[in-house]
């Protein structure tokens, strides 16, 4: 990020100057990529070197020993020529080029059948160089073959000395200390001088170049694709060629280095072999490096996978399958499982058939179509039971508890199955039974109850309405019975609220659905309450929309409003207002009922929702706590929703219904 | 002189009824079961009958069937039983009215002298022996558009002008439904703006008057969420 930002003094640029890494310039790498390409070959000759050395015994010798030794061996090659020259009678001609060279002296004498003799002397320091070579030099007589041997050849039983015409070659040569023409000696001298100068630096050299050829390479691993200035990994001008085309291509290259320096190998001069070897060498150094830094490259990146010939055919090949994949799910899942059953079966039985075809005769084709017969009866059977089972269960998971499987044609674990499902139609039927039974049963017996509750109820009530108006004197029997005249009606409503709340929340109630206007329903159910809020001192405030349609019972919703109205007159703190209002939210129709406590609310919203549950604080006053509960079940009924909220004093009630939209075809006095 | 039948098998239940009722101009007979019931109407002339239903011996609902087998006199059904499927049972096998324990003595004054009007004075007449355009009965309500009276069981009745017109309107087309908006707009002859539950106000108080019971209308029906009709 920082080398985004103009330096703003020369300290600070000489700063992020400093800061930029080594990774990231040009220069460096150029380095190391040219030190790789060289401390490579350096090694590796180094190396080859160490092993020759070690193979030639520089190691082992002195330099006087191997300089002998070396002297020696070009000596016995001029001997050897010498001897050949002089057996065949050449040897004027062949000694031509001794005669300028550090051979000291050359004496060569062949005795026997022809004998000859030759020496020359080129003068020179004397020393104790001198070398004595002796060769047989033979000639069948019968074949005119000729060789030249070993002298030990004589002493061979496999010899044959009949027919065989002997001379003897001795030659005597002789080599001086120091050369002084560069011929042979002079050359093997120089080099051994260097091999013996070289031998000791050869260790540190295969060394360092290991080691400088190691840093280079790890250094340049780590500098690709970094470039000065930018923080991101930027690609490569080769990275768009896929990777295994370029370890292909890299194999073929190597292929072919290989190819130039074993061709460097067969009949060249040495000067051109050398080059070729180079040459080759350093191609093969060239294109690994690359192919190297490349792969780095794409690590980094992380595209050595993604960027790929085969990933790229892999993944063709997978979304071609996904989507063949799908569409063939997408025909079956289309299909009902009859059809798919049976065209799957068909499938394998024409499939079996195409082979069966291929390979076989008559007999076999009988075979087959008996086979195919049988098994996609069985098919065909299998599947039918399967999807009667299968319509059994939808139809007990729909709720048709009445349903029962046929158990006809249905075989082993399939008919143990259809039983198995009846059973549970059964057994849900009878548990459902049962449930209703007992809370029809609660119903009635709550309504019973309250039948024979309110019989001795209307006595009570009647005679405390009669002593109250009796004439008496006493004041204070007219003060109970009016106590009682209260208590016996406000006993009367618990009784009539008691069975309500017990047929609204079983549902016990016949809820006839039609279409109702929110706003005449609530400007009905406000004018009822309009005196009675009024005397309970609230100021009414309402935010009725017009047109909301919803699907209610009236008669029911107008239950439920008598119920949080006559609860709002209650338990509201007179002199304050009451929110009424209804607005369309989401698809919905929002009716709520806002007033402000007259007793601090302790209670959630949950436990006011209760049946008999009701602010503590309010017991003393009248209304006996199952309105909410009513109002609550009533509404859920008519498939809406009660959510009751206390936020400190201020008491909230939203009801909400599906909003029905405006049927204009709808009578207006469709249904009552 | 009207002959009062109170039948009910809890024997406070009629004293109770019996100082209610106790009237110069009524007399008052008892009976504590369905059988007792029969009995006293063939003994006597009897002009209403208020009926319990769940009693020992002979039910009300099979009494009142037996009765009217004979005879159209007035029943009130005077029982616990407040389920709605059981008012209509009991309407629709014969009774005139239908009152629920623990009742209020004063509304049952009131229905009784309502059934006996009609039964002694309106009752007589099925068919109105003239068309009278101006003139519109339903139920026990009836009203003189000409005289701009109206009258609950031959009572008069009296109206501020608002109250008259929306109940004319209503009662010349019984069994129809009229939203508030179109009562206002017919009533006031404005497009209603802006009204809120002005004509709801204004019915609740016409209940009030042309109604015994105004929480349970029989005449002046609120079709809550759509509006009002008379039936």
């Amino acid at each position: 990020m920082k080398w985004f930002t103009k330096p703003e003094t020369a300290a600070e640029a000489a700063v992020s100057r400093q800061k930029i890494p080594l990774t990231h310039r040009l220069w460096a790498k150029v380095v190391a990529f040219l030190l790789v390409i060289l401390m490579i070959p350096t090694f590796l000759g180094t190396c080859l070197g160490i092993f020759a050395m070690w193979q030639t015994g520089v190691y082992t010798m002195t330099e006087q020993a191997m300089l002998s030794s070396m002297v020696e061996n070009v000596a016995a090659g001029i001997a050897y020529d010498a001897a050949d020259a002089i057996a065949y009678d050449t040897i004027e001609y062949a000694a031509r080029k001794w005669q300028n060279s550090n051979v000291a002296s050359l004496k060569v004498d062949m005795s026997g059948e022809p004998s000859r003799q030759y020496g020359i002397t080129n003068g020179g320091v004397p020393t104790n160089r001198t070398y004595t070579y002796e060769w047989i030099f033979a000639e069948n007589t019968t074949t005119g073959e000729t060789f030249l041997a070993d002298k030990d050849i004589l002493t061979d039983p496999g010899f044959q000395s009949e027919d065989m015409k002997v001379s003897h070659i001795a030659v005597t040569i002789t080599v001086p200390d120091t050369f002084k023409f560069g011929d042979e000696f002079y050359l093997v001298s120089r080099v051994v001088q260097l091999l013996y100068a070289f031998r000791v630096w050869a260790y540190p050299l295969a060394a360092v170049s290991l080691v400088l050829a190691i840093v280079s390479l790890v250094f340049l691993l780590c500098a690709v694709g970094k470039r000065k200035g930018l923080a991101e990994i930027q690609p490569g001008w080769g990275t768009f060629v896929p990777a295994d085309v370029l370890t292909a291509a890299t194999l073929f290259g190597g292929f072919l280095g290989v190819q130039v320096m074993v061709e460097s190998t067969y009949g060249h001069e040495s000067v051109f072999m050398v080059f070729l070897l180079a040459v080759g060498f350093l191609f093969l150094e060239l294109i690994s490096l690359g192919w190297l830094m490349s792969i780095t490259l794409r690590l980094k990146l992380h595209t050595l996978w993604t960027n790929t010939v085969i990933y790229r055919v892999l993944r063709l090949c997978y979304r071609l399958l996904r989507k063949i994949g799908h569409g063939c799910s997408l025909i079956l899942r289309g299909t009902p499982t009859m059809k798919k059953a049976v065209a799957i079966a068909v499938g394998v039985v024409l499939v079996d058939g195409f082979f069966t075809a291929a390979t076989a005769w008559g007999g076999e084709a009988g075979w087959w179509f008996f086979r195919s017969v049988i098994f996609l009866a069985v098919v065909v059977l299998l599947t039918l039971s399967c999807r009667r089972l299968y319509d059994g269960g939808k139809a007990l998971a729909e709720g048709d508890l009445n349903h029962q499987i046929s158990l006809r044609h249905l075989y082993g674990p399939l008919k143990d199955h259809a039983e198995h499902l009846n059973a549970i139609g059964e057994g849900m039927t009878a548990a459902v039974e049962q449930r209703m039974r007992s809370e029809r049963m609660k119903t009635e017996l709550i309504t019973n109850v309250s039948h024979d509750i309110k019989t001795p109820l209307t006595s009570i009530i009647n005679y405390t309405d009669l002593i109250e108006k009796e004439p008496c004197d006493n004041a204070k029997i007219t003060e109970y019975a009016g106590v009682l005249h209260r208590q016996s009606d406000r006993l009367k409503r618990l009784i009539e609220d008691l069975v309500e709340a017990s047929k609204a929340s079983t549902g016990n109630l016949d809820v006839q659905m039609a279409p109702c206007t929110v706003n005449i329903l609530l400007g009905q159910a406000l004018a009822e309450y309009e005196e009675k809020l009024a005397s309970s001192q609230l100021e009414l405030m309402t935010g009725i929309e017009k047109n909301l349609e919803i699907l209610a019972d009236g008669r029911r919703l107008w239950r439920v409003f008598d119920n949080l109205m006559n609860n709002i007159c209650k338990y509201a703190q007179p002199h304050t207002r009451v929110y009424v209002t209804a607005r369309p939210v989401a698809g919905r129709v929002e009716i709520a009922f806002k007033n402000i406590s007259n007793v601090p609310l302790n209670l959630t919203a949950e436990e006011l929702m209760e049946r008999f549950v009701r602010g503590d604080e309010s017991r003393h006053s009248e209304g006996n706590g199952l309105g909410l509960s009513i109002a609550r079940s009533l509404t859920e009924l008519q498939n809406g929703r009660m959510e009751l909220s206390v936020d400190g004093d201020l008491f909230k009630v939203v009801l909400t219904f599906p909003l029905q939209p405006k049927n204009k075809q709808t009578p207006p006095s469709e249904k009552r | 002189m009207h002959h009062i039948l109170i039948c009910d098998d809890e024997q406070d239940i009629v004293n109770a009824l019996k100082i209610y009722l106790s009237s110069p101009d009524l007399v008052l007979h008892e009976a504590n079961n369905g059988q007792q019931a029969l009995e006293v109407l063939e003994k006597n002339d009897i002009h209403l009958v208020l009926l319990d239903i769940m009693m020992p011996v002979l039910d009300g609902i099979s009494a009142m069937v037996r009765i009217r087998q004979q005879s159209n006199v007035p029943i009130i059904l005077l029982t616990a039983k407040s389920e709605d499927t059981n008012k209509i049972l009991g309407l629709n096998t014969g009774a005139d009215d239908y009152i629920t324990k623990p009742f209020n003595p004063v509304e049952v004054l009131a229905r009784v002298r309502s059934q006996l009007r009609r039964y002694t004075q309106l009752g007589g007449r099925t068919e109105p022996t003239a068309p009278e355009p101006d003139v519109f009965h339903l139920g026990g309500v009836c009203l003189d558009d000409r005289a701009k009276t109206v009258t609950l069981d031959g009572e008069p009745v009296s109206l501020t002008p608002t109250e008259f017109e929306i109940l004319k309107l209503l009662i010349a087309n019984p069994g129809r439904v009229y939203s508030p908006d179109e009562i206002y707009r017919q009533v006031w002859k404005k497009e209603p703006f802006d009204i809120d539950n002005t004509v709801a106000v204004h019915i609740r108080h016409l209940r009030e008057k042309v109604e015994i019971t105004p929480s349970e209308p029989r005449h002046l029906k609120v079709v809550w969420g759509r509006g009002y009709k008379m039936e």
